[in-house]
């Protein structure tokens, strides 16, 4: 419906200043795509109220894609509602018939036999239906999914039912031929024993299987038909409980995306044959561009000299089992020993971005290997024994992020990771000996306003240094260090002054709270956030337990100042 | 590059890059047409708009032009400059979307009569984001609408879709 119009700008402007009966008129597609945009309920409840035309949109009869994606809940279709159950039912599948993206959640035990024939028989009629997404399932709702003609993506999230083996029941999936996407998370205890056969499922292309996160023994093997999926790109089999790199996977020299985390892989210590060893099998994967494997107890695969194209590598250590629970206490690595945390052949890793190395605890010195992964941008090495970086750090001029947390740093090397030009993010959290005492004050400087984020216990400690204030004084200076650069960049200071005044505000009403500390914390924080221009600075508190009363005072007041001084500019 | 000329209903012209124009599917789909009819012609083309307004024309363009700009940056970027892009192109829409209700309806309105679908989808997602969240009357009143339905009709609606409120 073409809108004959025709108006000077003129026109146009008053037209602006006055109602707007026209938007009754907005074409019945406009307001259908208007619609597609708002959630289910919205769509349903509020929008056919609003007037005439958006009522005639809303209609089920009416062809468009108002009803493309579709959220509901099972809750939906129980039977103890007023509405009778068959006017629901009718309501949901003619929707149902639009739809192209279907999020359904079955939370507890809803549905009945009869509803849930009811729905699979729907199901079976939503010809446009691609995407679905099945929420709190159990086993016997996997029929729902089954019948559904033309699906190519399926997504089911937590699957619930103690200790079981969901093998058979996944088996009602192998009539899905069509499916690209398949992504299933259990929980529960819930394990996949017998494989179920889906050999035809020869169109998938990524392929996920989250296992529950407490069970421990292992699935059972994937069976040869997983040679037969070769159009996988992408695999992701976590918390298995696999020991052994499953043999199926050598077949799939096509991936270019492997996760096989929370397994408990393990290599003998006397290295054998490559050949022979399980991680052999990883040596046909030459397009890998992603792998992730974990837990791996052992040396690492040799393997991975073959993978030049890897751009992410993962690969953690030996988890401590249930560090949470009380008595745990952390094993001395053996004194001397270091293992090769890396095969020597990985300097060949030209393409690499991303590397973790966490949770081995026996890693003492920095792999040498490493430093010659010039290409590196994230390097994590959380959970290891490392306590200093090596001579040739530097040479790692790409790295954006480089995490040291729960580490035996005693002090940080700022000398070295200042010769780090693209650094902006620094984690040395939880590394239970770190002193900052001994740091120069550039140094500290260069932490708060050089990177990001940053991630160190007791820095606003020291930043504080309770009772003599020079940490404000450092802190004033990074904020007119941070100014000055500010106003070089925009010419003229354009700093918006209205959240700080409203911090400064904040501070004057506070008064004497007695949660003091919080209350510091809160505006020291936002004050911080502010001064670094949107630039996140997240410090720990935790360590912060009082700050002197004075200091509170003295903030607000150099928060009023501040304010003053930007309302005046 | 080649520019053409297109044409408000006021007779306002506004000169812009093929390459941008052709975002609007509808020109492009005119300019073929013409192009096909005239043959290599140096002249610049006219295209006359009747359905659109001058500031609003100028409004779509300029989303054209930048969105144009944007997808060669996209192109020209390395992918590790995606996501800052990604947060930059938002930024830009975000501010671009700040428009009175009535701009907003005669932007929808070219978009869907130009047939734009970055922008019709911008557009539409602007509109919904001022109807989420509100009752019935609300949205009236921000888009200053009347109220067409009879008590009748309300009540109707409002049984036939009693079960999907709780």
């Amino acid at each position: 419906m073409p809108l004959k119009r025709e108006r000077s700008s003129l026109q146009c402007l008053v037209s602006q200043l006055q109602d707007s009966p026209a938007l009754a008129a907005l074409p019945v597609e406009i307001v259908q795509q208007i619609g597609s945009h708002l959630d289910t309920k919205q769509r349903a409840c509020i929008l056919p109220l609003v007037c005439k035309s958006f009522r005639e949109a809303c209609e089920p009869q009416a062809v468009g894609n108002l009803w493309s994606h579709l959220a509901l809940s099972a809750r939906t279709l129980r039977t103890d509602a007023e509405q009778p159950y068959e006017e629901r039912l009718s309501w949901v599948s003619s929707r149902m018939k639009q739809a192209q993206t279907m999020e359904l959640t079955c939370s507890e035990s809803s549905l009945t036999d009869q509803t849930l024939q009811d729905l699979a028989e729907a199901f079976q009629a939503s010809h446009r239906l691609r995407q679905l997404m099945l929420r709190d399932v159990l086993p016997d709702m996997l029929c729902l999914a089954s019948g559904i003609p033309c699906l190519e993506e399926l997504s089911l999230a937590d699957i619930r039912s103690k200790d079981t083996d969901l093998g058979q029941p996944l088996q009602a999936l192998s009539r899905l031929a069509k499916l690209r996407r398949l992504s299933i998370s259990m929980s529960d205890g819930m394990f996949i024993g017998d494989w179920p056969d889906w050999s035809q499922l020869r169109n998938l292309d990524s392929m996920v299987l989250r296992g529950s996160q407490g069970y421990m023994f292992p699935w059972g093997a994937p069976p040869a038909w997983f040679a037969e999926l070769g159009k996988l790109r992408s695999l992701d089999i976590s918390y298995a409980g696999y020991k052994e790199v499953p043999a199926a996977i050598a077949c799939l020299t096509q991936l270019t995306c492997l996760r096989l985390e929370n397994n408990c892989f393990r290599t003998a210590a006397a290295q054998g044959q490559p050949a022979e060893n399980h991680a052999g099998r990883l040596l046909p994967l030459k397009y890998l561009r992603v792998l992730s494997l974990g837990s791996w107890v052992g040396p690492i695969p040799a393997a991975l000299r073959t993978m030049t194209l890897l751009e992410a590598l993962s690969i953690r250590g030996e988890l401590p089992y249930d560090a949470d629970e009380e008595g745990f206490q952390v094993e001395e690595p053996n004194a001397g020993e270091q293992k090769a945390v890396l095969p020597a052949q990985c300097n060949q890793l030209r393409a690499i971005r991303t590397l973790r190395l966490d949770c081995f605890s026996d890693m003492k010195i920095l792999p040498p290997q490493i430093l010659q992964l010039t290409s590196l941008q994230t390097l994590d090495l959380s959970n290891t024994g490392l306590s200093s970086l090596p001579e040739g750090f530097v040479a790692l001029k790409g790295l954006e992020e480089l995490l040291l947390g729960a580490c035996r740093f005693q002090s940080v090397p700022a000398d070295q990771l200042r010769q780090l030009p693209a650094l902006r993010k620094l984690d040395m959290s939880r590394n239970s000996d770190l002193e900052l005492q001994q740091l120069a004050m550039e140094d500290l400087m260069w932490l708060v306003t050089g990177l990001q984020s940053i991630y160190v216990d007791k820095l606003q400690n020291r930043a504080w240094s309770q009772g003599s204030l020079p940490g404000l004084a450092f802190l004033e200076e990074a904020a007119a260090a941070y100014q000055e650069r500010q106003e070089q960049r925009s010419g003229a200071s354009k700093l918006d002054n209205q959240p700080r005044q409203g911090s400064a505000q904040a501070a004057d009403s506070h008064g004497s709270a007695v949660e003091r500390d919080v209350e510091v914390r809160a505006i020291w924080e936002r004050d911080a956030w502010l001064r670094k221009g949107q630039r996140k600075v997240v410090m720990r508190m935790n360590t912060v337990k009082t700050v002197p009363v004075s200091l509170d005072v003295y903030l607000s007041n150099k928060l009023r100042a501040c304010a003053r001084k930007c309302a005046a500019c | 590059m080649r520019n053409i000329v297109l044409r408000a209903n006021d007779g306002a012209d506004h000169v812009i890059s093929v390459a941008a124009a052709s975002l609007c599917k509808t020109v492009a789909s005119l300019l073929q047409d013409l192009e096909a009819s005239k043959g290599e012609d140096t002249d610049p083309l006219i295209v006359p708009l009747p359905n659109v307004c001058n500031c609003t024309l100028q409004k779509v363009l300029g989303f054209c032009e930048q969105q144009r700009a944007f997808d060669e940056l996209c192109t020209a970027s390395p992918a590790a400059q995606q996501a800052d892009l990604t947060r930059q192109i938002q930024a830009w829409q975000m501010e671009y979307m700040q428009v009175s209700t009535d701009e907003l309806y005669h932007l929808v309105m070219a978009a869907h009569y130009l047939n734009v679908p970055r922008l019709l989808d911008l557009c539409t997602d602007a509109m919904a984001e001022r109807i989420r969240g509100k009752s019935p009357a609300q949205v009236r009143e921000c888009f200053g609408l009347k109220p067409s339905l009879s008590p009748e009709e309300e009540e109707e609606i409002r049984r036939s879709n009693l079960w999907a409120l709780n």
